[in-house]
């Protein structure tokens, strides 16, 4: 009901509305939750099978991969499928969160420049969004699971947290990602070449174990293969060593702390900037 | 009355994304804001100390050239855009109708994308489904509300977004340009609303380069040029200056 706005003030006050703004967006889950499953299905409108295209793309490729590389990776045994599997269905989570996440707020501009609305509502319509399409990919595990005769290790619900983590940080990454790209024209474009170079560059059709020390040294730097190992080691029955744990935490709170300070400088010239 | 509106000293400057391109472009006579240096950089004055009270009640045209300003002001008083100096202050419900494609999906029906605009626009579902015979009226789009929005036509958009736009029953409905698009039939309901939703606490204000629409509602006008406030008060006389210096400037 109405509103003051006046010219930019402190630091403080700048972090007490990005505050409210995240607060009056959790407030409002019923609308993100709605909007962001909804966007899965209206991109598939037109589609007989609708957004289960998303399940065949997620089987075409894991049947490719193993296909291509199980061979030249010399990797025969059945548990290769289910590694490529759920490593390729995270991965495509993760870069489903970071290239859409880099134009959350340029996605949204009508809106956006329609009516004030808390800006982390888009965020976290985004990340339900992902989390759908996660979903009706993670019937691609499901199906390989089958075909493969592989079950699920006893340890299989140690990935629950891990799962919980790596979500926590695709808010983040979407998050800061949107702000850049709301700022520089060009990141979002980036972002799409480098997370077509990642899918290569990541643990997904390859070990680190079983590589020399390039391997190991890529899946070391490289952030997603931490939030990948999380999940996918407990599934498969290895639960990660506390050190991985340590890394994967120690990126999101490195993350949650440049978009917290970024948020908080950039929230009121979004509007502007999209 | 109550002031519904009062802005001080108030400034809207757009960072330039494109510097080249907008330089270029205001160098060759754009009409648009000045182009300023700031801290953060290079940016438009959109709107520059703007003073201005508005008591409730009023019906206001926004007059002025392309690039003038309207929009931002309109976005301003929205609470989009915060100011870059000065204070906007605006009291009670505010409603937009600035794009008729406001959420909409074509492949939903025009019911369906009015459900999720009433989410958008914080209206409770329970509250849609009380207003959507009043909606259906209005609109005029009867059993084509349940068909996918391609097949509507731009005016029968403009039919639903502003039934959408109207559906909070607001104190402030700011609408720019869509009216436009629709047909005499709609232009013509769309004034009786109007005119039914004024009353000594509702306001309007309409940005249109329609004389006839803007005279048929308003009482009052805005003028603005490159982002400043040349005049404000009642139409007839705002309009007949503004029409004289576009004439002098020709």
């Amino acid at each position: 009901m109405g509103f003051l706005h006046t010219e930019h003030t402190s630091f403080a006050d700048e972090a007490r509305q990005a505050w409210c703004d995240v607060v009056e967006s959790l407030r409002q889950w019923p609308l993100w939750i709605k909007l962001g499953i909804r966007d899965v299905f209206v991109q598939y409108e037109r589609a007989v099978i609708g957004p289960f295209w998303l399940t065949l793309q997620a089987g075409a490729w894991i049947g490719a991969i193993i296909f291509v590389f199980a061979g030249v990776l010399d990797e025969t045994g059945r548990d290769y499928a289910a590694y490529v599997a759920i490593g390729l269905v995270l991965f495509n989570f993760i870069t489903t969160t970071v290239t859409n996440g880099s134009e959350v707020f340029i996605q949204n501009r009508i809106v956006i420049h329609s009516h004030p609305s808390p800006y982390f509502a888009y965020v976290l319509r985004l990340a339900v969004s992902a989390l759908f399409q996660l979903a009706l990919q993670s019937i691609a595990i499901v199906i390989t699971f089958i075909i493969i005769g592989e079950k699920l290790s006893p340890l299989a619900w140690l990935a629950i947290p891990g799962l919980m983590m790596g979500i926590v940080m695709c808010v983040v990454l979407a998050l800061t990602f949107g702000l850049a790209g709301v700022r520089f024209g060009d990141f979002r474009f980036a972002m799409l070449a480098i997370m077509r170079l990642m899918l290569f560059v990541s643990p997904i059709m390859w070990r680190p174990e079983t590589g020399g020390w390039l391997k190991k040294m890529a899946a070391n730097i490289n952030p997603i293969a931490y939030y990948i190992e999380i999940v996918r080691g407990p599934m498969l029955g290895q639960v990660p060593e506390l050190w991985v744990y340590g890394a994967a935490m120690a990126w999101l709170l490195s993350f949650t702390l440049i978009a917290t300070i970024w948020f908080i400088l950039a929230r009121r010239t979004i509007s502007m900037w999209v | 009355m109550n002031t519904v509106i009062d802005l001080q000293n108030l400034s809207i400057h757009l960072p330039l994304q494109r510097a080249r391109l907008r330089r270029k472009m205001l160098a060759e006579g754009g009409n648009g804001g000045r182009v300023i240096q700031t801290r953060s950089g290079e940016c438009v004055a959109a709107l520059r100390g703007i003073d201005l009270s508005i008591k409730s009640g009023d019906r206001i045209a926004l007059l002025g050239r392309n690039g003038a300003g309207k929009t931002t002001l309109l976005r301003t008083l929205a609470g989009v855009y915060l100011p870059s100096t000065g204070r906007a202050k605006v009291t009670g419900n505010v409603a937009t109708l600035f794009s008729t494609t406001l959420s909409l999906s074509d492949y939903e029906t025009g019911r369906q994308n009015i459900q999720v605009s009433g989410i958008l626009r914080g209206i409770s579902q329970e509250r849609i489904k009380i207003l959507l015979p009043e909606i259906l009226k209005t609109t005029g789009i009867g059993e084509l509300i349940d068909l996918p929005l391609s097949k509507y036509s731009e005016g029968m958009k403009a039919r639903l977004g502003f039934a959408m736009a109207i559906l909070a029953e607001p104190d402030l409905l700011l609408i720019d340009e869509v009216l436009n698009a629709g047909d005499a039939i709609f232009l013509s309901a769309a004034r009786k609303k109007i005119t039914s939703l004024s009353g000594p606490d509702k306001s309007l204000i309409i940005a249109s380069h329609s004389e006839e629409l803007l005279g048929s509602i308003c009482n009052k006008a805005i003028w603005l040029e490159r982002g400043e406030l040349m005049s404000f008060g009642d139409f007839k006389s705002t309009m007949q200056a503004f029409k004289d210096w576009c004439a002098a400037q020709a």
